[in-house]
């Protein structure tokens, strides 16, 4: 049988998302190999063992090759450059020899086999979760996901397979280069990080497959219609069928208030929700500072505004004249 | 000015100022009008308005209304509502169980001391036996989780039964409990472990473990033990699992409960649903707050059962078969022995409503016993002039529409709850017990009052008393259907349709009645005592005999 590789992308601060991920891909899936791609670096005197996390092997973001490196730091915020180097990740492990390459988003949580996944890429070259795979039928449901998908790209990029066949390759380099330049969050310009993109895969690539398994990256965006219950036998189902992984998004957050919309009077719901906070608790990462991203503020501790981010992706000037853009006193960007 | 008098006649429709009061006893002190109070600084303060609005909850998951520094209670009437806000966390008090679900909760707590050293040694244990209990007569030794004298509830009242019943077979009765409690189960070995010991009631005193197994091997001539384990509960299965290896006529296992399938042994899933107790590796023992527990537990379990093949008492077949379907554990035979008889009068029925159809919960305001069930119906049909709300109990649940009635049942007391239903003219008992019931005395104690029972199909053993005596109850689907039953006015008929009788609720004697009554019992009992004894306690021939 092919290796899977599987790979996520994260920085510091989602450590303990990776670690769970980890864990329960690792329950059903022992053979299969998890890389991170780390889009950070370390605080000062701050030390960490990434095996502890159960991750097999690590790729920092510095060590992609990516061109332009402190300009491509400096412009995206750590959802964008989380994402845009997703792509050249994939590449990279296509490149090696990965016959079959599973991306997951560190806050996604396995409950059941995703072998199904792994036989999809024996048939196709690239396998997609859209967000929802029915119609809503109500108008707050209808403008929460199905106007959402619009804004932010019909297919969930918490998930994305590829088979290193040469329609797979081919995709991999495109949405690569593409996530080299455009990957944004900038709706009213028709970008959403690496997730827009895709809505064009299926026209541009023959091989490119829609996964219909209602278990599969399962979220607040479209629980309306895949219920979370647990059978008499004890599986977890979303809707009629077992659930595979759940896609955890700002479960601290707004995430919650959506899962509340969606959750069709039933608790089991928040019982998963209070398994994974229990999960994340005990996989806390000690000695993070709160809020760390190595690349969230200039050389002097000052947080980058988007608007400053902004400003310097726009202009080719400054990026000539400020060629390292997180550099802080007398002449740097962040005082011009 | 005008603003104000708008908000404040807005808000006085929504501000329940009973409710209001109750809650903040510092603005009843103070004489303040609850509404303005509420309306200048109460939300502020985070006070609800009423039960049904969370001031927390709404300005915590609308962040624009938190930002905007506008009362949230206005918020939600004038536009929140509208646009599909929720007025308060849903489904709150389920998430608020899962919340707080631990193993440490439910187990009664350990913390971490060693058990105490005991006031008995093996010689002065031996001695005393020797005496009080000669070794060519059968002792029945009964393993339970606490000291029966001390505590009461079903296992208690059975425990304190039996060794009466036994007494009255000419048999002493050895109760052993933990000393101290321990988290499920204790992890000490048997010179470590310090037992609790009464004999036919009385204590003994403390011992050790392997001391009581010392003192137990009666040797050549001794009469043959009885081995009866309650509870497992803060006791080391391993250690138990020793006083197989004595000379035993029998070994016991009561299923009281479910603890030889998880250490949740109601079998609710994270506090909050019954799980029938599914394959530890499966789904949901993974996400439940018991699974990593229940994998450990269950190992020891299994090594006791290995070592005891028990034969199996269950106090319902609705508990026995729950058991037999989850628990995979090896066993000799089973068999159900009923905790209490039900002795109704067939005399004269219970006469028919005249006014209102009381309705009653019984017992604590508890989810696991299906508290917020009762109190969402009492709060639907409040107003309803068909129907009065109770609640009888020890600890009120202050829920709107529903009265209270202290009850406590003591073993002084222990037809009290009867008597409350009796006495308050309690029609109708909504029995919505979340977990599968194994012997539910509050549903015997409903009927010895003449009362109906209105339940769901899991409730175990009271779904099947329903069942059993349709005159005396409906089985409803769910609380759709329960509603559906006060809304449609399908309760008067069904009450005034068949006779319900009031009568008692007879304790049975546990081990002690099976031994007697049943052939495979009887077989046992007549290793332990003469057959003339048999014949005349029992009044049953023994066959063979």
């Amino acid at each position: 049988m092919a290796e899977v590789h599987c790979f996520t992308s994260a920085s510091y601060a989602y450590l303990d998302r990776v670690g769970v991920l980890a864990e329960t891909l690792r329950r059903r899936h022992p053979d299969w190999r998890l890389w991170l791609c780390l889009v950070d670096r370390e605080p000062p005197g701050f030390s960490v063992d990434l095996k502890d996390y159960g991750i097999a092997d690590v790729v920092r973001v510095t060590e992609l090759g990516i061109p332009h490196l402190q300009r491509e730091l400096f412009t995206h915020d750590v959802v964008e450059l989380c994402t845009s180097v997703k792509g050249q990740m994939l590449c990279r492990l296509l490149e090696g020899g990965a016959d079959k390459v599973i991306y997951l988003d560190p806050d996604i949580a396995v409950f059941n086999s995703l072998s199904g996944i792994e036989c999809g890429l024996d048939e196709h070259d690239v396998l997609l979760t859209p967000h929802q795979l029915q119609p809503e039928e109500t108008t707050p449901a209808i403008l929460d996901n199905e106007v959402g998908s619009l804004k932010h790209g019909v297919y969930n990029l918490g998930f994305l397979a590829v088979a290193s066949t040469p329609g797979g390759r081919r995709f991999a380099g495109w949405w690569r280069d593409r996530l080299r330049d455009h990957c944004y969050d900038d709706i009213p310009n028709g970008l959403f990080t690496d997730q827009r993109w895709c809505d064009l895969a299926p026209a541009y690539f023959d091989g490119v497959h829609v996964v219909r398994d209602a278990g599969c990256n399962v979220a607040s965006w479209n629980l309306s219609n895949r219920p979370i219950s647990i059978t008499e036998g004890g599986v977890i189902c979303a809707g009629d069928v077992p659930l595979r992984f759940f896609h955890f998004t700002k479960v601290s957050g707004p995430g919650e208030t959506m899962l509340e919309r969606y959750a069709s009077g039933r608790v089991e719901v928040f019982e998963l929700l209070q398994w994974y906070r229990g999960r994340l608790a005990a996989h806390k990462v000690p000695g993070l500072p709160g809020g760390w991203y190595a690349y969230g503020c200039y050389d002097d501790g000052t947080p980058v505004p988007r608007a400053h981010r902004r400003l310097y992706r726009d202009r080719a000037d400054l990026q000539e004249r400020y060629p390292e853009p997180f550099k802080a006193g007398y002449s740097a960007f962040e005082s011009a | 000015m005008t603003d104000w008098t708008d908000e404040h006649r807005l808000l006085s429709s929504h501000v329940d100022t009973a409710y209001y009061l109750e809650a903040n006893p510092d603005v009843a002190a103070a004489g303040a009008d609850p509404v303005a109070h509420f309306m200048t600084q109460g939300w502020r303060e985070g006070r609800n308005p009423n039960p049904d609005f969370q001031v927390a909850y709404y300005l915590r998951a609308n962040g624009d209304v938190a930002a905007a520094g506008v009362n949230p209670l206005l918020h939600y009437l004038s536009a929140g509502k509208a646009e599909g806000r929720q007025p308060r966390r849903p489904l709150t008090e389920e998430r608020t169980v899962v919340e707080a679900a631990s193993p440490a909760r439910l187990s009664g707590g350990w913390d971490g001391a060693p058990d105490p050293e005991p006031d008995l040694n093996q010689t002065t244990l031996v001695r005393l036996l020797d005496r009080l209990a000669p070794r060519d007569a059968s002792l029945i030794v009964a393993f339970s989780h606490d000291d029966c004298e001390r505590n009461i509830g079903g296992v208690q009242n059975l425990v304190r039964a039996e060794a009466s019943a036994f007494a009255q077979l000419g048999l002493s009765y050895l109760h052993v409990s933990p000393q101290r409690p321990h988290s499920f189960h204790s992890e000490f070995p048997a010179d470590r472990t310090t037992y609790s010991l009464r004999l036919n009631g009385k204590r003994l005193g403390a011992t050790r473990a392997s001391d009581l197994l010392a003192a137990l091997r009666r040797g050549d001539g001794g009469a043959p033990l009885v081995l009866v384990v309650h509870h497992l509960l803060h006791h080391s299965p391993e250690v138990v699992a020793q006083f197989t290896e004595l000379d035993l006529a029998t070994t016991i296992f009561w299923v009281h409960d479910f603890l030889s399938v998880c250490p949740n042994y109601v079998l609710l899933r994270n506090d909050v649903s019954f799980c029938g107790g599914p394959p530890e590796d499966s789904g949901a023992c993974t996400i439940c707050a018991y699974g990593r527990d229940r994998a450990r537990s269950r190992e020891r379990i299994r090594r006791f059962f290995a070592a005891a093949a028990p034969q199996i008492l269950a106090p319902s077949e609705s508990a026995l078969s729950v058991w037999r379907k989850a628990a995979g554990l090896p066993y000799r035979a089973a068999a159900v022995q009923p905790l209490a008889r039900l002795n109704l009068s067939r005399t004269k029925p219970r006469e028919t409503p005249s006014g209102p159809i009381r309705v009653a919960h019984l017992g604590a305001p508890a989810m696991l016993k299906g508290w917020p069930t009762f109190r969402g119906l009492a709060a639907r049909f409040a107003d309803d002039p068909r129907y009065r709300f109770y609640q009888l109990g020890h600890t009120s649940g202050r829920a709107r529409g529903v009265e209270y009635a202290s009850v406590s049942v003591t073993r002084e007391t222990p037809n009290a709850m009867i008597d409350a239903i009796t006495e308050l003219g309690i029609d109708v008992i909504v029995n919505w017990s979340i977990c599968s019931e194994t012997f539910c005395f509050a549903a015997f104690e409903s009927l010895a009052a003449g009362a109906a029972i209105v339940t769901h199909p899991n409730a175990g053993n009271v779904t099947a008393l329903v069942r059993e005596n349709r005159q005396h109850g409906l089985v409803v689907d769910d609380e759709g259907g329960l509603h559906a039953l006060f809304g449609q006015g399908q309760l008067a008929p069904f009450l005034s349709a068949g006779d319900r009788f009031r009568g008692s609720l007879i304790p049975e004697g546990g081990t002690a009645t099976w031994l007697q009554e049943t052939m495979d019992g009887r077989a046992v009992l007549r290793r332990l005592v003469r057959t003339d004894r048999i014949e005349a306690m029992s009044g049953i021939e023994v066959a063979g005999g």
